[in-house]
């Protein structure tokens, strides 16, 4: 009856193929990529025979060979200057045959100053290169900004991402530094946000959600950082374009393909290995390309780390790969064409060779596979300076199963979100946004898998959970959410306020809900240095898909809501300069309801009394206050987030306790200093309060499982020890005309401590140790780019 | 059923940071599960794991405790039978806050003195202190009631009873509980506990008894080849399927060293019996083996294996 069906296998296919898809797209635009040499008019140069020649040339950025343009070239002592064009060439007419010098001042390189020298005869074209007066430029200043509608967002550039100590150059982890972000259990894969759950949090690429933005535990995220543009983090108070998660919601959004030369690099690492190609492509428009892939062998690594263990062997090493394809054309001066593909694979496999004492259900084979791609088409057009279109559409497979011996679960689910907007300025004082965000899954499941009941964080025995069976088709899953959002100053266009009144209306297919939810956000600009904004709005999020099955959850359930106020401000002390300070701030809470929790009542549906097996009887707040410092003093950077807060809940009516993922304090300071020869050390220090845990006091035999139920103390009520780290990462770029060698050693948990992550027990909870988390881990990894 | 995967996946995580973490329990030095000495019950057998109440609703409960270092003083025992509160879904295993109309205004509350265990094992099956305690009986009002297609899946999967059993030691306070569960059903072949024929090494020596100062020894429970029985399960979704038990065997040792404290059939545990001389002394208690097979549906048996005389 239940069929474990690999969906490794069927995915193969369509992996295979769309790489495929990929490879054949890049390759067609190698050839265009790489003709870009000078037109005819700026064919060879020649003297002309009465003591001068014409000297050709063309500047560009060294190692990176980045056109330059607009740079005077400069001849000595002859006084001569030239102007580089778009394409960075120059000519300089008349030049006196025999010694001269070129003179290059930009602001940003280092002074080019070239002995040459011609003869009498033909001469050839110079190549120049400038060299980046620092190629580890750490750059804050776009912090927050690029691309910002909604004030409640906080945005990395992928230049900050890249190169922030202790993420590995990972987007998602870099968030992870960012005020109002509870640092998640290691090991675990996702972003908590502001005291909400780690499921309360929504993810996409290109606005369109996927199932996974981490690899296995958390190792790294789903693409390619280098293909990004930038990683947003909305928090509480978000605006009604996104919904359906009541923490917030982490998007990255891919790069714009740059067309101005073909350029790649391929870089290995420690625990992975990857590449990225980019240029123009052939055809009509401005067309563009990127792909880039990676593979992991951290599997490989962990393997030999935990060879010696009786308990368990791999039999597949955990590893995961990905795959991204861009690809952009202009299609007219109003169009523009972008198509984003995304493919991420996970697997893990390993043995138990015998029974586990604490639970005799854990045994044999364990697997676990996680794989999705999305193709994702985007469409402007914009029909004036006032008026934009937007549409694009994710279309896209998931296929998830996990094995542990007789216990199993398998998931095929297709999945199509759409997104459409109009966006009108409609006169200067108020621009309007109407959208659609439209999700839609057809599912084919299986599962036999026992009811794991857990409180408190402390989960009940496998073994005694009852044993869940079904294998179901087609089963189709719809929310159309539809918003409406507005802009407007009251006052004019030089109005210091704006207020943004907005509503989000969502229709949930699971729950036969409509839900209207208003959002109102107001900003007042104080002067250009100083703005205040006050965010709001009421958010909902569809229960987890089990909970409301006809058979094994409650299909009466609603979907939880919450309540979200932010106040938040941003001065700017450098007043106009690139060097200073920028300090950002607020408060926030958030007001939990319905919120589904396991029951073990029983009900009457449909004339039969059943088990309940959930219930939206949770409630609950999360509220603190939170402050973001930067400074830029070149060559010094850096940063320092501190979050105060607090997370509780409440079931039933009782008494609120804390949550789980509570967290007191949260401070994280970054600092990098740029050296000269391109050298950059920076460093990163965090401290957490320590996450809330549930005390067991005691245990009861199950005779018939062979395996102990924890006797729980009063949930949440002591704390694991508090977290701090300290991580380091040396960088050292060594520039060559028209590539660049990038070394860098990034060291997480640089002194060794032992931070506790949990618990572990004796088989009969009559002891417990902590478990720490990971020691020193250094990471060498090496790059080169052209 | 509906399925959306964002969040289904965003746990596993956790998964994996267990399974990461079990790497690491070996080394914490915890007492293994195997073995013997402080107080604790090992097993609740029942000489009818599964009762159709309609036909003979009535069942008796054979403990089975280890006291080794309690060296034969005085427990007592309080023994409950209530309807099952629904631990699989999240309730505590007990019948304090559960009174069920079926059996009365409150679960069914037993007490008295232990008795059974002896020198020198302090281990094996005990006995009630006043004749039918250990006993009871399902009322054949829990299943009469229920409509046979409307709740086909509890008729025929069953409808859980619980049976709850603390021991306490009077004088220190020490206590230890164990819970079981009675299946009541109307399918007409019953569940039945499994046989165990004994115990035999990996040359296939029939085993029956342990001495220190021995060689290591590989060593397996003889099981007949019918030991796991077949049922049918019905499911929500309107399924059935024929399923086949799970038999799992526990060891248990008074003093060596076991490879493990659990295997499967035709799977071998080793047993390195402790030095002759640290028994000699009194620094090791005398070796034995306690041999427990358990089908996953309630069912079990046990064997005891004594120090060599």
């Amino acid at each position: 009856m239940f069929q474990n069906q690999t969906s490794s296998l069927k995915f193969g296919w369509i992996k295979w193929g769309m790489v495929f898809g990929i490879l054949l797209g890049a390759f067609a635009s190698l050839p265009v990529s790489f003709s870009q040499e000078p037109s005819s008019s700026n064919g060879p140069s020649s003297s002309n025979g009465t003591g001068t020649f014409e000297l050709r040339g063309r500047v560009r950025e060294r190692g990176t060979k980045k056109i330059l343009e607009g740079v005077n070239v400069f001849i000595l002592p002859s006084k001569l200057k030239a102007t580089t064009d778009a394409e960075g060439r120059f000519v300089v007419p008349s030049v006196p045959v025999g010694k001269f010098t070129v003179v290059v001042n930009l602001a940003g390189y280092q002074k080019l100053e070239q002995e040459d020298e011609q003869l009498a005869g033909e001469s050839e074209k110079r190549e120049l290169f400038l060299e980046k007066t620092s190629y580890l430029v750490y750059e804050t200043t776009v912090f927050g900004r690029k691309d910002k509608r909604d004030e409640s967002s906080k945005s990395l550039s992928q230049d900050q991402f890249l190169n922030v100590p202790g993420a590995q150059g990972d987007p998602i982890k870099a968030v992870q530094n960012l005020p109002g972000v509870n640092r998640p259990p290691q090991g675990t894969a996702g972003v908590i946000i502001q005291g909400s759950a780690p499921q309360d949090t929504a993810y996409q690429i290109d606005g369109h959600e996927v199932p996974i933005i981490f690899h296995f535990g958390g190792l790294s995220s789903v693409v390619l950082p280098e293909a990004l543009d930038r990683v947003d983090y909305l928090s509480a108070g978000y605006g009604p374009e996104n919904g359906r998660a009541n923490g917030g919601l982490v998007g990255v959004w891919t790069s714009k393909p740059r067309t101005d030369r073909f350029r790649g690099f391929g870089y290995v690492d420690t625990f992975n290995a990857g590449f990225k190609m980019e240029g123009a492509l052939p055809g009509p428009g401005e067309g563009g390309f990127v792909i880039g892939a990676r593979q992991s062998y951290v599997g490989a690594v962990l393997k030999s780390v935990l060879k010696d263990q009786d308990a368990f062997s791999f039999t597949v090493a955990p590893t995961f790969s990905d795959l991204v394809g861009i690809f952009q054309w202009k299609l007219s001066e109003k169009d523009e064409f972008k198509i984003s593909n995304v493919i991420s694979s996970d697997s893990l496999e390993f043995l138990f060779s015998t029974p586990q004492d604490s639970d005799p259900t854990v045994r044999g084979d364990f697997s676990n596979h996680t794989d999705f791609f999305r193709i994702i088409p985007q469409w402007t057009h914009r029909f004036s300076s006032e008026l934009t279109s937007r549409f694009s559409l994710g279309l896209g497979r998931d296929f998830i199963d996990f094995t542990i011996g007789s216990n199993s679960f398998d998931l095929d689910n297709t999945q199509l979100t759409t997104r459409g907007e109009i966006d009108w300025k409609v006169n200067p004082s108020w621009a309007t946004q109407f959208g659609f965000d439209h999700l839609y899954t057809r599912s084919d499941v299986s599962f036999n898998l026992p009811n794991v009941v857990s409180e408190g964080g402390v989960s009940n025995p496998f073994a005694s959970g009852e044993t869940r069976q079904a294998s179901v088709k087609d089963v189709g899953l719809r929310q159309i959410g539809l918003y409406w959002r507005n802009e407007v100053r009251p006052g004019g266009a030089e109005s210091a306020f704006t207020l943004l009144p907005g509503v989000r209306t969502e229709w949930v297919t699971a729950t036969q809900e409509f839900i209207a939810l208003p959002r109102f956000a107001m900003k007042y600009q104080v002067d250009d240095s100083l703005f205040v904004r006050l965010g709001s709005g009421l958010y909902s999020q569809a229960p987890e898909p089990q909970q409301v099955d006809d058979n094994y959850g409650n299909p009466d359930l609603r979907s939880p809501r919450s309540a979200h106020l932010a106040l938040s401000a941003e001065k700017d002390f450098r007043e106009g300069s690139s060097r200073g300070f920028v300090l950002s701030g607020g408060l926030f809470h958030r007001w939990f309801s319905d919120l589904v929790e396991q029951s073990t009542d029983e009900v009457e549906r449909d004339g039969v009394t059943v088990p309940e097996y959930y219930s939206n009887t949770g409630d609950g707040r999360s509220y603190g206050a939170e402050v973001l410092g930067r400074v830029e003093l070149a060559p010094f950077t850096g940063w320092l987030s501190y979050t105060l807060s607090r997370s509780v809940r409440s079931s039933d009516g009782g008494s609120e306790q804390l949550f789980q993922y509570d967290q007191t304090h949260l401070l994280t300071a970054i600092a990098a200093v740029d050296l000269p020869r391109n050298w950059r050390i920076s460093t990163r220090v965090r401290y957490t309060t320590g996450n809330p845990y549930t005390p067991i006091t005691g245990s009861v035999f199950d005779a018939d499982n062979d395996v102990y139920f924890p006797v729980r103390g009063t949930l949440y009520s002591e704390r694991l020890n508090p977290f701090f780290q300290l991580d380091f990462r040396i960088d050292k770029k060594w520039v060559y005309d028209t590539w660049i060698l990038w070394l860098y050693l990034d060291v997480q948990n640089a002194t060794n401590r032992k931070n506790v992550e949990q618990l572990q027990y004796a088989y009969d909870y009559s002891e417990s140790a902590t478990v720490s988390g990971l020691p020193v881990v250094p990471s060498f990894g090496l790059k080169a780019e052209f | 059923m509906k399925y959306q995967v964002r969040r289904l996946v965003g746990s596993w995580g956790f998964l994996l940071g267990g399974l990461t973490s079990l790497s690491a329990c070996s080394d914490m030095g915890f007492p293994e599960a195997w073995e013997l000495g402080t107080l604790r019950v090992l097993a609740l057998q029942a000489d009818r794991p599964e009762v159709n109440p309609l036909v003979d609703g009535s069942f008796t409960i054979t403990p089975v405790v280890s006291d080794l270092s309690g060296e034969g003083r005085a427990l007592e025992y309080e023994i409950q039978f209530c309807y099952d509160p629904a631990v699989a879904y999240g309730a505590d295993p007990d019948c304090d806050n559960h009174p069920d109309a079926l059996l009365g205004s409150s679960a069914v509350t037993r007490t008295g003195v232990l008795g059974g265990l002896s020198d020198p094992t302090y281990t094996g099956a005990v006995t009630e202190g006043a004749v039918g305690d250990f006993t009871f009986t399902v009322p054949a009002t829990l299943l009469s009631f229920l409509d046979s297609e409307e709740n086909a899946v509890e008729l025929n999967n069953g409808v859980p009873f619980s049976v709850v059993f603390t021991v306490t030691d009077p004088l220190t306070g020490e206590s230890v509980t164990a819970f079981r569960r009675i299946n009541a059903t109307t399918r007409s072949i019953l569940n039945s506990n499994p046989t165990l024929l004994g115990v035999q090494d990996s040359d296939g020596n029939t085993i029956t008894t342990v001495a220190a100062g021995g060689d290591e020894v590989d060593l397996e429970a003889v099981l007949p080849d019918d030991v796991a029985e077949s049922y049918t399960a019905k499911f929500r979704d309107g399924s059935s399927e024929t399923l086949t038990e799970a038999i799992f065997i526990s060891w248990f040792s008074s003093s060596g060293e076991l490879s493990g404290g659990r295997s499967e059939v035709n799977t071998f545990v080793t047993f390195t019996p402790p030095d002759a001389d640290t028994v000699t002394s009194g620094d090791t208690p005398a070796p034995f083996l306690f041999v427990l097979v358990r089908d996953d549906r309630g069912g079990s048996q046990f064997v005891s294996i004594p120090t060599a005389p």
